[in-house]
């Protein structure tokens, strides 16, 4: 519309229809001044969306703690293995899941721990998972420690 | 040819893994490219787990002076307790990658993708332990590892 109005001006050359085309295409720049702010409006959704996702598993996070999942193992192995973790590396455990597995020397519990870590050294883990076992003697117990 | 096999696995695991990084690192695809991608993912991770035990599997026999047709169960047999969780742990992941059909590997632990990562750099580093780990360190009994060995050399196999 503007590009009409300018090719108009430019036939007629009549200063009333430059001041009108001035004041379009004025507005017009107001109204494509929107587009980008279209694009952040969309930006800010696409950030909403991480932080959906941030709150989500905090969320998470919580319900293990708030709903005793993990903590309301009182007096067994895993209240334990945890207290240890917490303990001797300071790491928190934020999730815990049981598992099992039957070969030749017979059939083993594993423990799989999600810690609350922000970078993972798995190398430095490994070592810190054998050396809890060795020191409440797990292994002996059929246990297996998986810290992930 | 034994070496050969052990850095034929380890490279090829290592591949597979670097694949299924940039896989993984790729969000802003089309809806037919995502499909893909999920295809992709999963049976990368699937090739990744089976690989990595193989490839400890192979380095920890050669290691101890076993032979070629020995079973998986005494290589397990042989290895230090330390070793021995790690050998297991692969094992039990390259058994679901292999055989599990019923759900998506990708998500191992609950469904939750981000732990499926921590699955992934857990097995590559026991993979590195492994492969940088000397016939001594691997072995429970020593005792043992010189019979395989004095065997091995009776045989004529080194």
């Amino acid at each position: 519309m503007i590009n009409q109005l300018e090719n108009m001006e430019y036939k007629a050359n009549n200063p009333l229809l430059t001041t009108l085309v001035a004041s379009f295409m004025a507005t017009g720049s107001v109204f494509a001044g929107y587009i980008p702010n279209q694009s952040i409006n969309y930006t800010g959704m696409v950030h909403e969306n991480y932080d959906y996702q941030a709150t989500k598993q905090s969320t998470h996070i919580s319900n293990i703690i708030t709903n005793n999942i993990v903590f309301d193992t009182s007096t067994t192995i895993e209240k334990t293995i945890i207290e240890k973790i917490d303990s001797v590396f300071g790491y928190k455990v934020l999730d815990i899941e049981k598992s099992s597995l039957t070969d030749d020397e017979g059939t083993f519990s594993i423990y799989t721990m999600l810690l609350d870590l922000e970078t993972r050294d798995y190398s430095k883990l490994l070592d810190e998972e054998w050396e809890l076992s060795e020191q409440l003697g797990l292994y002996e117990q059929n246990i297996i420690l998986r810290f992930v | 040819m034994e070496d050969f096999n052990i850095n034929y696995y380890a490279h090829h695991t290592r591949f597979i893994y670097c694949l299924f990084q940039n896989y993984s690192n790729m969000n802003n695809l089309g809806n037919c490219q995502e499909a893909f991608e999920k295809v992709s993912e999963e049976s990368l991770l699937r090739d990744f787990m089976s690989r990595a035990y193989y490839t400890v599997f192979l380095k920890a026999r050669n290691e101890m002076f076993l032979s070629d047709s020995v079973s998986h169960s005494d290589v397990l047999n042989q290895l230090d307790p330390k070793y021995k969780n790690m050998f297991r742990d692969l094992k039990t992941f390259r058994v679901d990658a292999d055989y599990k059909t019923d759900y998506p590997i990708t998500y191992p632990l609950k469904n939750d993708k981000v732990k499926g990562q921590y699955y992934l750099e857990r097995l590559i580093s026991i993979m590195d332990k492994f492969l940088s780990a000397t016939g001594e360190q691997l072995a429970y009994s020593h005792v043992t590892l010189r019979e395989n060995k004095k065997r091995k050399f009776l045989i004529g196999e080194i």
